[in-house]
């Protein structure tokens, strides 16, 4: 629903009141023709519909208002008599109004039709007549006979009149106005008795799951379904509640288009703002609570975003900046982005400012990524803007804004793109009362997890399927590498020996895995507010009091996730002494730190499917290899100082085996120790270690470690180790890829090229195109998302609009994980999308459109 | 509008005496924990519960037992003899619930709850130098009592945080 029509229907709802009031009042003239109170309240609503039809532009009914406030106004100064004609015309002027009325609610216009028109004519008349007739009532009062001709007149006019019209009315065979009965579809309730109502929802929830639960323990079957029941009826009910509290966004929204204007005038530049999803529903009191931070936004859009008309022309942009203010909802939670083309933030500008002001060392701000840079904004007294303005820049704000944003259960990200514009993503719950939330155990208490971080849960087997390296514990789901946390460790209290279930959570931009004791019910809770002692503890949003009356701790997965981040960057701190910062520096993967003798080597955490310790002496000679029998499996060894340049493994006792699974092919590579795991970028130099089977090399904590190429060392041990079935290839295909980061490029290069293809790289979609242009012919392009100069997402639109590529496949690759982003990339009309280091999804999906290629 | 005004301040005046007339005297609530007896203003003591049913709060302070359902209300639950550097062990059974104007209820845990004395705001002293056995900056004042000395705790400093 827009503002105008939000308004339309407050007039709706108001005339109706109106005419409901005049209506009654009518009634009560009909009793007392004198009553001088109900003559004023008949003015006065009359004058009142006047006044808003025509505001609305409804000039028909306001002209029939117009006249009839006019008549009303001469009965209540006592100026004609209530007489029958009088009522009788005043009522006909009700009747049209509230057939006016109806239309316009069901058309939002006034009905053009000409019996209305004839009776506007007739009531205008009608009251020319008693103008005339008060006019010569008061000059020739004493001239009795005159006043009895012109009565006689009037009358006589008057039933020419009324003939004409039914005359009129039977010519058309047009019913009379029909008398219509305005149902009223709009109540005035107030505010706080909505709360009140939400309140009572909340404790009926609460007496609900406790019957459910004593229900429980007895088995009668009509008890179980009259509980049944009435659970259903109360979550229905709670549903209703909570929706008469909701409001559409765009009554926050349309307050901007006059801020903008304004703002922008005032700035001197030009600014056309397009509102989306004005219809998106939100809980009226955060619809209020947004109303700030969402106006700050705005502001600093125009203010440091949006440049001038003149440097936007120079910049080759139009003219007119363009932001976007955009509501949607998302599972739980409601989205509010608001986007604008303008210049961007300087991350550059960012670093210098951390430094000057001392927020950061010099050694911090050069090792930072961008990222944590632009994380900076949010930080109390920071600014980059130049000039201090009026409206924003002051240094206060986007803290304040992120803090209300938190407040409010929410979060705020920042995406910018330098020269090319900047999005703020807030991500707000719909309402904050009742959520659903699954409830687990940790020892002998519950804990409540809302759904809404929920993504799945799975019984594992954590000392099968949990790879524990250094202090960080990793499950993979589906090929992707999640760190998992156990709850009884965080919560430093006793869990179960053995704990199974493991819960998948999100926070929408990262997952994790939490063991949990047990799972016990999903269930709605009411959230209730922890006292200020907690406050500084992040792992929970609030508590809730169960259906036995005990209570819950609530659980906040965005703290829960800093459990594993803290960790990651203390480790991150101790290893990294210079990071070199790059574009894709904050495409980050945990990475397995080993040593082999004095060498120190890296690969991804994803590669690995599991490590374990194997003594010497359990190493076997099978068919002139080294093999290990590894749950009843034979699985070859490698060494990987017999492929590359370092020494030889020192004998040992013990070794370490990383073990790696493709195609349901293992093999292990022994290590001397494993190190830890960080997570770091993969922005590895080239160069000095140029040998097959390394990708390149980066100092860690002053180390140089080795970033190897796994799948190049496994084809050196064994060339037909990836091979399962050897196709004929028709034709050599060409691929083209796309990745600015050197690791990824080198090693998917290594291993597509294993398989027989011939690969053309790219450093970036603009250095792509070049490529394009000179090799017209390609059969596949496989793109990164996240590169500089220019990114995936743009390389991809202008491949799909220029006739000569768009009917190339391609393939994303992403570091990105998530459905927004699969939704995002899957819309740009690619072919596929998998997430980097997955060699074998890769291959699935080009062989998939080989076999679609090869049926066309 | 003059007249009016005089009319309103002269209530207020006469309020003012009566709450000097009225802090006179205090009303005290008093409770044991060891051997201590402490006291807090009967104005912010909203109730004593016993049986209570404490959910931890890992992670949180030492001196914070966790929370408990007050009739649908989250109320925290503090070790009271910790917070106030009490050195000895004591067992305690009662929830002395305290309400301050502006703050959210707090239970505070002890172990027995004593009288309630009225007690006459003049002969309120200033804590000595040193309590043995407990922090000293949590006692506003002491006041002797025929039998015992009185600590009147500092409830803002207590609920500080």
């Amino acid at each position: 629903m827009n503002f105008e029509e939000d308004i339309l229907q407050d007039f709706l709802v108001e005339a109706k009141e109106g005419i409901a009031n005049l209506e009654e009042g009518f009634l009560e003239l009909e009793k007392d023709r004198k009553n001088i109170e109900v003559l004023k309240l008949l003015f006065r609503t009359m004058h009142s519909l006047k006044g808003a039809s025509g505001f609305f532009g409804f000039k028909t009914m306001e002209s029939i208002a117009h006249f009839s406030e006019d008549i009303l106004s001469k009965l209540r100064d006592g100026l004609i008599e209530p007489e029958e004609n009088v009522i009788d015309i005043l009522l006909k002027a009700l009747d049209y109004i509230k057939y006016i009325i109806k239309f316009i609610e069901e058309n939002k216009m006034e009905p053009i039709e000409n019996n209305i028109l004839d009776f506007l004519v007739e009531l205008s008349n009608f009251n020319e007549i008693l103008n005339k007739k008060i006019k010569e009532f008061s000059v020739e009062k004493k001239v009795e006979e005159v006043k009895g001709e012109i009565e006689q007149k009037i009358e006589k006019k008057l039933e020419e009149e009324k003939l004409l019209l039914i005359e009129k009315t039977e010519e058309k065979d047009v019913k009379e106005v029909p008398s219509i009965e305005l149902v009223e579809t709009h109540i005035k309730v107030d505010v706080k008795l909505l709360d009140q109502l939400m309140n009572l929802a909340g404790e009926l929830v609460l007496a609900r799951n406790r019957v459910v639960q004593l229900a429980q323990k007895i088995t009668d079957e009509e008890l179980s379904r009259s509980v049944q029941a009435l659970s259903m009826i109360t979550t229905e009910m709670q549903e209703t509640i909570m929706k008469t509290r909701m409001q559409p966004i765009g009554t926050v929204f349309n307050k901007f288009p006059r801020i903008v204007r304004d703002l922008a005038k005032s700035l001197g530049k030009k600014v056309n703002l397009h509102l989306e999803g004005t219809e998106t529903e939100l809980d009226r009191s955060i619809i209020e609570a947004i109303k700030d931070p969402l106006t700050h936004l705005i502001r600093n859009a125009i203010d440091h975003g949006i440049e001038t008309p003149e440097i936007r022309v120079q910049r080759g942009k139009p003219q007119e900046g363009a932001l976007i203010l955009r509501a949607y909802q998302e599972g739980g939670q409601v989205v509010i982005e608001v986007e604008d083309d303008g210049k961007g933030i300087d991350v550059e500008k960012i670093r210098q400012k951390a430094v000057e002001r001392g927020i950061l060392s010099y050694e911090e701000a050069i090792s930072s990524s961008e990222k944590e840079l632009l994380s900076l904004i949010f930080k109390p007294g920071f600014s980059t803007a130049e000039n201090v303005t009026q409206i924003s820049g002051r240094g206060v704000g986007m803290d304040v804004v992120k803090a209300n944003i938190e407040k409010l259960g929410g979060s705020i990200e920042l995406n910018t793109i330098y020269g090319k514009g900047t999005t703020v993503k807030i991500k707000i719950p719909l309402t904050l009362a009742i959520i659903p939330a699954l409830i687990v155990t940790s020892g002998e208490y519950r804990y409540a997890i809302p759904q809404i971080n929920l993504k799945e849960l799975i019984i594992i087997q954590p000392e099968k399927e949990l790879l524990k390296i250094g202090h960080t514990e990793f499950y993979r789901l589906r090929g992707e590498v999640i760190p998992v946390l156990r709850l009884s460790e965080i919560l430093k209290t006793n869990g179960k020996e053995v704990q199974k279930n493991l819960v998948i959570l999100t926070t929408g931009e990262k997952f994790m895995g939490l063991l949990i004791d047990k799972i016990f019910a999903s269930e709605e809770i009411v959230v209730k507010p922890l006292g200020k002692w907690f406050k500084n503890i992040p792992i929970y949003s609030g508590a809730t009091i169960m259906g036995d009356g005990k209570l819950a701790l609530i659980l906040d997965v965005v703290g829960l996730s800093q459990f594993v981040g803290i960790s990651v960057e203390e480790v991150e701190k101790k290893y990294e002494v210079s990071k070199k910062v790059k574009s894709f520096a904050e495409e980050t993967y945990f990475i397995l730190l080993f040593d082999i003798g004095k060498e120190r080597i890296a690969l991804p955490i994803a590669l690995i499917s599991r490590l374990d310790k194997v003594k010497a002496n359990e190493i076997q000679i099978s068919g002139g290899k080294e093999v290990i029998i590894y749950k009843n499996e034979v699985v070859p060894i490698i060494r990987l100082d017999n492929y590359l340049p370092i020494e030889k493994i020192p004998p040992q006792d013990e070794y370490i085996v990383l073990f790696f699974t493709e195609r349901e092919k293992t093999c292990g590579i022994l290590c001397s120790q494993i190190v830890d795991t960080i997570e770091t970028s993969l922005d590895v130099e080239e160069g000095i270690y140029n040998y097959p089977g390394i990708l390149g090399h980066k100092i860690i904590n002053n180390k140089t470690v080795l970033f190897i190429d796994i799948y190049k060392i496994i084809e050196m041990y064994d060339p037909e180790w990836f091979i399962l079935k050897k196709k004929e290839k028709i034709k050599k295909k060409k691929i083209l890829l796309i990745e600015d980061s050197s690791f990824f490029r080198n090693m998917i290069r290594n291993y597509l090229e294993l398989e027989g293809y011939e690969v053309e790289t790219a450093e970036n979609g603009k250095e792509a195109l070049e490529k394009l242009t000179a090799t017209r012919h390609f059969d596949l392009i496989i793109t990164d998302t996240e590169m500089p100069e220019m990114d995936g997402f743009e390389f991809i639109k202008i491949i799909k609009s220029t006739p000569d590529y768009e009917k190339i496949p391609v393939i994303v690759i992403s570091a990105l994980a998530g459905e927004e982003i699969r939704k995002k990339i899957l819309e740009l009309g690619v072919n596929g999308y998998e997430v980097k280091l997955n060699r074998e999804r890769l291959f699935a999906q080009i062989e998939k459109l080989e076999e679609n290629d090869g049926v066309s | 509008m003059e007249l009016v005004k005089r009319e309103e301040i002269f209530p207020e005046k006469e309020e003012k005496e009566r709450k000097v007339a009225i802090q006179k005297t205090l009303t005290i609530v008093t409770f044991y924990l060891g051997d201590f007896l402490f006291g807090l203003p009967a104005e912010i003591v909203m109730e004593i519960n016993k049986d209570i049913d404490v959910t931890p709060v890992p992670l949180s302070q030492d001196y914070i037992l966790g929370i408990i359902n007050l009739r649908g209300q989250i109320v925290t639950v503090m070790n009271l003899a910790k917070k106030i550097g009490l050195d000895k062990e004591i067992i305690p059974k009662l929830g002395l619930i305290i309400k301050k104007e502006g703050e959210a209820p707090i239970s505070f845990m002890i172990e027995e709850i004593g009288e309630i004395v009225e007690i006459s705001v003049t002969k309120l002293e200033k804590p000595p130098e040193k309590i043995e056995g407990l922090n000293k900056e949590y006692i506003k004042n002491i006041y002797q009592l025929p039998e015992k000395l009185l600590l009147i705790l500092d409830i803002e400093k207590i609920i500080e945080f």
